[in-house]
């Protein structure tokens, strides 16, 4: 039986259509009905397997200013294609056609549903933001060896195809997680699970939903100067506000949180605060707040000169069932605002 | 021999209030004021109940416990034995349960947590429970009275309200009777064995008014237990605050590992753990509940989840690296931990979490603007927020029915229900 080609959509930029270059880069989306440029390459790695049927071309410029708008136009016209599979790039190590790629490659796996792919350089600021919403393989930073490269995509594409087990970002040459894991939410989940757990019993192949992330590891940082100069910040993320929780901070998957002045105060006191966490058992915090936010301690090592001054406003949020991505958003705006007041220590109490 | 639990399901079709409670062809009549009588307690000041229908215009705010009436039978008192009437071994004998009708209590004390409930337009759409018709108790707290005492009442309330409603159909005949039993499973002819798989289902119980109880025994500091499958299912457990008692009730994991028993599959046993706050003590326990899945259920296989926040994920990483040192092949069910990029909630990173079942994803929807609010409880998850509507917001730890955290997700759940759009 002679098996149906695939059809290939391929996204590539005016550069490598040969439109032109820097001065090329605002041209706007065209489409042509045939493999360009790379994609001629692609088309001999994909051979019996599959073809190039459509190539959507656009400049760097337009569509990194306009992603909101450019990205949907492009989704369109990979869709009218009807394809099997979606190629963007290889971007290698190039910043807008990168973020583009990434951006394209993510839209398209998460609307039309298709095994989506691109390949970016490790270091591409594309993979930061896409490496967890599309399929991205690493690759060199240059198109020096752009045949190794795009036949690294191609073998990965076609497992995607072919429905085989996806392992590993470190074995299969992604970077990141890779986007959400397709699933098939009209089969129960226990009925998923009891299957997966057969498969994995009798060492058959099968997929887990959840890849594990590779979260980065963040060294602590050093103190600088002595504790008895340092100026120390309290932050934490057990849910404390001021009573009448005056900017309606949510106690659960937290969408920001509260800086609070504590100046002049030896002590935070039960009556002017309440707690907004529904993770633990908070009487205790609200009989005696200084026990999530150790003001009364701090303010005595403070006298006492251990430290060398306590900040002026405490910094708080509820860590329950708040996303890795709005945690990271808070630390980092905390950070600044913990910078602009000359911070030089943080005690973060969790709950 | 093992226990034999047989549940027959009698399907509801209608429900209001009559002159007399009774069950005809589907249809149940209750006499509301014999009921709010015998729900009666000294802890309420006030006592409602309202009957909500799917398609209703209405939403229902502060939903504590969702549970299916049920009766056992040969002894009613016995429904929700240690917890709700006499003490007797549950899971065996017959059970008869109400399908479409489910008693739900709100609840108007402060809570960090609280679900609402649409029964119409897109909000209903992904919540299988607003394809029940709803007795919805709403009982307000004599003044001074401490939270414990009241939602101890107001279990008992509910508990009652199931019973005295399914009771009214003993002597109906059933749309379906499901029979549970954990027969032996002999070797094939080859001298082959199924591989045995345990259900290892992890539950919080915190503090006092965020629990469970096993026969009447409050979940908090016990030890792993080894139970039989029907205890979980006939009425041995319930939630007291946290969760919806009828996911218990009707445990996917138990109904599946069931419906596979001696075809692909030999479903050994369960074991309930006690999720744990101090890090220390989640080792212990899931040492102890793989032991006892190793051990005593000779399990080559066990699947395992949880019901207690995102922080039970540890135990069931701990769970699966125990299993992978002992040579079992482990499998988590975990919900909303994947929804926009893969791990996004996801408490614990772990090698060992190796075979995940995403259960649900979050959407967030547009609560449209209800006719009707029932319950006036502060929302807190909805501070700020005009509760008739509209808002936009998560589903996740806000609209019942749309997941339960042990596996269940309304595009599975309850489907022989038909949704109704009023």
């Amino acid at each position: 039986m002679v098996e149906k080609k695939l059809r290939v959509v391929h996204y590539i930029n005016q550069f490598y259509a040969q439109i032109g270059g820097e001065e090329a880069a605002d041209v706007g989306i065209s489409v042509r009905e045939e493999a360009v440029g790379p994609g001629q390459l692609l088309n001999q790695l994909l051979g019996e397997r599959g073809e190039v049927v459509r190539t959507v071309i656009c400049g760097d410029n337009h569509i990194a200013e306009n992603l909101e708008i450019v990205v949907p136009q492009v989704v369109v016209l990979v869709n009218e294609a009807e394809p099997d599979l979606f190629i963007a790039g290889p971007g290698f190590n190039a910043g807008r056609y990168g973020l583009a790629c990434g951006a394209v490659t993510a839209a398209v796996y998460k609307q039309l549903k298709i095994p989506s792919v691109t390949g970016l350089y490790a270091e591409n600021p594309g993979v930061d933001l896409y490496s967890g919403l599309a399929y991205i393989i690493g690759i060199h930073n240059s198109a020096r060896r752009m045949g190794e490269d795009i036949s690294k995509i191609v073998r990965f594409a076609l497992k995607l195809v072919d429905s085989e087990p996806i392992g590993y970002g470190s074995e299969e040459g992604y970077l990141g997680t890779g986007p959400v894991r397709s699933v098939d939410y009209s089969v129960s989940g226990a009925k998923r699970a009891v299957n997966m757990a057969l498969d994995k019993f009798y060492g058959r192949p099968f997929n887990t939903e959840v890849p594990m992330p590779q979260h980065e590891l963040i060294p602590p940082s050093q103190l600088t100067k002595p504790l008895k100069k340092a100026k120390v910040a309290l932050v934490s993320d057990g849910g404390l506000v001021p009573k009448g929780n005056p900017d309606q901070m949510v106690p659960v998957n937290s969408q920001k949180f509260g800086v609070y002045s504590i100046t002049g105060k030896d002590s935070l006191a039960a009556e002017d605060y309440e707690v907004r966490h529904q993770g633990y058992n908070n009487a205790f915090v609200l009989e005696n707040p200084n026990r999530l936010v150790p003001v009364d301690v701090l303010r005595r090592l403070e006298k006492e000169g251990l430290i060398g001054k306590l900040a002026d406003r405490f910094y708080t949020t509820a860590g329950v069932m708040t996303s890795m991505e709005n945690c990271k958003k808070f630390g980092q705006e905390i950070a600044a605002l913990l910078r602009e007041d000359q911070v030089d220590a943080v005690i973060l109490t969790s709950t | 021999m093992g226990k034999r639990l047989q549940i027959d399901f009698v399907e509801i079709k209608s429900v209001a209030f009559a002159e007399k409670s009774y069950l005809e062809n589907g249809a149940l009549y209750i006499d509301k004021q014999e009921l709010l009588d015998k729900m009666q307690s000294d802890m309420f000041s006030s006592l409602q109940i309202e009957l909500v229908a799917p398609g209703e215009d209405v939403r229902l705010l502060g939903v504590h416990d969702i549970t299916q009436p049920r009766v056992k039978a040969d002894e009613p008192e016995a429904s929700f034995p240690g917890i709700w009437g006499n003490v007797k071994p549950a899971g065996e004998g017959r059970t008869v349960a109400l399908r479409g009708v489910v008693v739900t209590e709100l609840y108007p004390l402060k809570a960090n947590l609280k679900y609402i409930l649409d029964m119409s337009g897109p909000a209903a759409e992904v919540s299988h429970f607003s394809r029940h018709y709803h007795v919805v108790i709403n009982a307000s707290p004599v003044a001074g009275i401490d939270d414990v005492a009241y939602c101890k009442a107001l279990k008992q309330a509910a508990l009652t309200a199931c019973v005295c409603l399914a009771r009214l159909a003993i002597e109906t005949v059933p749309s379906e009777s499901k029979i549970y039993e954990l027969t032996p499973v002999p070797p094939a002819a080859d001298g082959s064995r199924l591989p045995r798989v345990a259900y290892i289902t992890n539950h919080l119980a915190a503090f006092d008014t965020m629990q469970f109880f096993y026969y009447g025994i409050s979940g908090q500091g016990i030890l792993p237990l080894l139970v039989h499958p029907n205890d979980l299912l006939d009425g041995a457990f319930i939630y007291r605050y946290f969760y919806f008692t009828y996911y218990i009730q009707n445990d996917t994991v138990i109904y599946e590992l069931y419906s596979r028993h001696g075809l692909d599959l030999d479903f050994a046993g369960v074991v309930l753990n006690n999720g744990q706050t101090v890090t220390k003590n989640k080792d212990v326990c899931t040492m102890v509940a793989v032991d006892l899945a190793k051990n005593h259920l000779q399990a080559d296989i066990v699947i395992t989840n949880k019901c207690g926040m995102h922080h039970l994920q540890l135990e069931q990483a701990m769970i699966c690296e125990k299993c992978a040192e002992l040579g079992i092949a482990a499998v988590a069910i975990m919900p909303t931990v994947s929804s926009e990029k893969p791990g996004d909630l996801l408490a614990v990173v772990n090698p060992h979490l190796d075979a995940v079942v995403h259960s649900a994803y979050v959407e967030t929807i547009t609560f449209p603007r209800v006719a009707r609010l029932i319950g006036d409880s502060e929302i807190p998850s909805l501070l700020g927020v005009d509760l008739q509507g509209p808002f936009t917001k998560s589903t996740n730890l806000l609209l019942a029915g749309n997941l339960s955290e042990l596996g269940d997700f309304y595009p599975t759940t309850d489907t022989e229900l038909i949704r109704k759009e009023g």
